[in-house]
């Protein structure tokens, strides 16, 4: 039997329309999980060595001891970069650009997660950071005024304060493990591979 | 996105975040 094989090559210039980046969501949601589950993990160990206290606001940072800072930054930092690292694996590239970007979106994906547990009430359970993401629900009576209280008011800052430093920290730690999970030398002049595959949608690659 | 994808990322995604705690943390903002 005779066999036809027809072969069609498109050739798409870069400028001429679009062309979609390829997001791998397995390897996002890999990495959003596996952060989030590293998270408790660090969360756990600090409140069971004493580091952290569930439920603990902070009036002045003088509270704020070593080891609890100590878990709060490498927590926050190590759990993302665990995440970013599984996102690019499971991604498969070997592209520092995407899987940095994986890794980012990655954090994207938990930062809803994490505003919807701390909602919860599990946000003490992820840091002492974590904490201050959660707003009292709209739908419980307000036991006692809290904003005549100077003291409140300073340890709602705080609580803000710490939780944009977590989110930050995880942002700049996700990316970090992208960077790792490529498997590229982790410098900015250096490219290993040949980028043969040249989805353009982040533009030629250096 | 121009030629250096990874420049932008770099700068955007790990610069930025650390630098505005960094200033945040400096001004002193907490308390």
């Amino acid at each position: 039997m005779a066999r036809v094989e027809v072969e069609e090559v498109v050739a798409v210039e870069p400028d001429d329309g679009f062309l979609p980046w390829y997001v791998s969501w397995s390897g996002v949601f890999v990495g959003a999980l596996s952060a989030l589950a590293l998270l408790l993990v660090f969360g756990l160990t600090a409140i069971a060595v004493g580091a952290h206290q569930v439920g603990q606001h902070f009036a002045s940072w003088h509270e704020f001891r070593l080891i609890t800072l100590a878990f709060s930054v490498f927590g926050a930092f190590l759990s993302f970069v665990l995440g970013g690292w599984a996102a690019a694996k499971v991604t498969g590239t070997r592209r520092p650009e995407t899987a940095m970007l994986h890794g980012a979106i990655a954090w994207l994906v938990t930062v809803p997660g994490l505003l919807f547990f701390a909602a919860l009430g599990a946000g003490g359970y992820l840091g002492a950071w974590y904490g201050g993401l959660a707003a009292p629900p709209a739908w419980a009576a307000q036991a006692t005024p809290m904003a005549d209280n100077a003291a409140a008011l300073l340890a709602a800052r705080n609580a803000a304060l710490g939780s944009l430093t977590a989110l930050l920290l995880g942002l700049a730690g996700s990316v970090v493990g992208g960077w790792l999970g490529s498997g590229e030398r982790m410098t900015l002049n250096f490219s290993k591979i040949p980028h043969r595959q040249h989805g353009r949608a982040w533009g030629g690659m250096r | 996105m121009g030629r250096n994808a990874m420049i932008y990322i770099l700068l955007w995604l790990l610069g930025a975040p650390l630098t505005l705690i960094l200033i945040l943390f400096l001004l002193g903002v907490g308390r």
